[in-house]
């Protein structure tokens, strides 16, 4: 079982597009930004200039994976090769905090974006016994994100049965995205707090927070590509509340501001972090 | 995209299907039942933006040649027919390649279109590949010297002289010669395209596997009908210019 590396404080998302514009920022950079979260996708088997880049974050900071391409609620056998892959990335570069989705990204071959897991109890099943197969190969626990969705096909159980049921059969962690709660409370009429209440906190290993478009007056879609709006941050704040302090990541990913606007939203999840400075200052979700 | 009826497929996964077809292929899918037609069309505009600006991305030199109702067939057609076994997003582009490849939706004019976004696809794999080893400064002709092409080099032949095609300079002439392309990254991380002839292509080309020096004269004099120490005064110093480009590695052969 490898090392648990301890991840705590604001993070952001690291993407090839952002390294130029990182690199004239270091030192605010390095003040603001305590972890870094990539997907192993784009990162796994890169040289060159971007190669090298990377490595020098993952020897500066904590780095966290969020995969893209696992496909976890997907109809064909995961990709064995491709898990091994992933875990020689994370032990070269010493990282022990590995998720993806809780959807399906694939059906006969890959499509690269996400669609939503059918809602039922057969779904439950198979979803967790492949989960329970990644956790072999990767020799640790996982975290799974409920991801945001615009159509919910086949449901037979609530958004958070699911979500609930997933995680305890399959004995894995969970990756809380509050703007998802909120795009989908919107996309599905519920209350956010409700849903987020009604999640096993104590199983997260840290939190999502981006900014979304609004599509319609009932629709919002997750674009990552625009700032967190207000009822968002309210919804972490409430998290931080009832369940103490959580490491918090900004993902973004089109549409970027200037490094001084995007350090600025990673330093109001600080802030609000340091309005709870006792509790859980430090988090450690442990891997079995 | 048919699921067979045979196969006992559990009915979240023949929704699931349902889901993808309408994604792949709208025109011929129906929208999965129960779905609101706006909420999944906005599936089908995510997934075909997602793939269709990666592409436009990775093929900068062949999108300017073909309009914006065109590119999007293209993108349409790939996604319907097209089975992406990777999981890696680095990888669409060659995948594209290959579907475009097989499609009969060829242009008439614009025949070196799949060229063109191959050598579009290799500039930028070879920009993310992997570092090769650390050359070790080693005798070019020493018995125990291989020569041996960098992991970070392609080398390519094509019909059309596609690294210099552009839409203001494109005559629809075919060349009587292939064009052969040395595509790589220099020391300084950059990628480069070089035009090269068949017969330094040809003696890179046995470099593909560590070769020595001398193995690799007696294989060109050969071929090329030249005596070895001719040969071996015209190479040397080519070989010794791919050396500083880190085209060409020197490795240990264990005897």
């Amino acid at each position: 079982m490898p090392q648990q590396q301890a991840i705590h404080g604001a993070g952001l998302g690291l993407r090839r597009g952002l390294f130029r514009a990182l690199r004239e920022h270091t030192e605010l950079v390095s003040q603001s930004v305590d972890f870094w979260e990539v997907a192993p996708e784009n990162w796994i088997g890169v040289g060159g200039r971007f190669g090298r880049e990377f490595r020098q974050y993952s020897e500066q900071y904590p780095i966290v994976c969020h995969g893209l391409s696992l496909s976890i609620g997907g109809p064909t056998p995961l990709d064995i090769e491709f898990l091994k892959a992933v875990r020689k990335f994370l032990d070269e570069h010493n990282i022990s905090l590995y998720s993806d989705h809780l959807s399906a990204c694939s059906d006969h071959g890959h499509l690269y974006d996400l669609m939503p897991i059918p809602f039922t109890e057969e779904a439950v099943r198979h979803v967790a016994s492949r989960i329970r197969t990644v956790q072999e190969v990767l020799d640790r626990k996982i975290a799974v994100e409920h991801v945001s969705y615009y159509a919910a096909p086949g449901q037979e159980l609530t958004e958070s049965e699911f979500i609930n049921a997933v995680i305890e059969e399959a004995d894995c962690n969970l990756l809380l995205d509050v703007n998802n709660a909120y795009v989908n409370g919107i996309n599905f009429n519920y209350d956010p707090v409700a849903f987020v209440d009604s999640l096993p906190i104590s199983q997260v290993t840290y939190i999502h927070i981006a900014g979304h478009y609004e599509e319609a007056i009932d629709l919002r879609i997750d674009t990552h590509a625009a700032p967190v709006v207000d009822p968002v941050w309210n919804l972490l704040e409430h998290v931080y509340r009832k369940h103490g302090l959580i490491p918090t990541l900004l993902e973004r990913d089109f549409n970027f501001p200037s490094v001084p606007e995007l350090i600025n939203e990673v330093s109001k999840v600080r802030q609000y972090q340091q309005q709870f400075p006792t509790v859980r200052a430090e988090r450690r979700v442990s891997g079995c | 995209m048919v699921v067979d009826s045979r196969t006992s497929v559990p009915k979240y996964q023949d929704i699931q299907q349902q889901f993808a077809n309408y994604i792949r292929d709208p025109a011929s899918n129906m929208v999965p039942s129960g779905v609101e037609k706006r909420r999944m069309d906005i599936y089908k505009r995510l997934f075909f933006n997602n793939i269709s600006s990666f592409c436009t991305k990775s093929f900068k030199s062949f999108r300017p040649f073909v309009d914006d109702e065109h590119w999007n067939e293209f993108i349409r057609e790939f996604l319907q027919v097209y089975t992406c076994t990777s999981p890696y997003f680095k990888d669409i582009p060659l995948a594209f390649v290959e579907y475009l490849s097989h499609t009969n939706k060829i242009a008439d004019e614009h025949p070196f279109m799949v060229e063109m976004c191959h050598l579009d696809a290799i500039k930028m794999q070879l920009r993310l590949a992997p570092d090769p080893p650390h050359c070790d400064g080693l005798g070019l002709s020493d018995k125990q010297t291989g020569l041996w092409l960098s992991p970070t080099v392609r080398l390519l032949s094509y019909e059309w002289p596609v690294h210099k095609i552009t839409p203001s300079n494109w005559d629809g002439m075919k060349p009587k010669r292939p064009t052969w392309l040395i595509a790589f990254r220099d020391r300084h991380d950059r990628v480069e395209v070089l035009t090269t002839n068949a017969h330094t292509f040809r003696m890179l080309e046995l470099m593909d596997d560590p070769i020595t020096f001398r193995v690799l004269t007696r294989q060109l004099s050969r071929e090329f009908e030249v005596s070895r120490p001719v040969l071996q005064n015209q190479i040397i110093p080519t070989i010794q210019a791919f050396q500083k480009k880190n085209v060409v590695l020197t490795v240990s052969i264990e005897r």
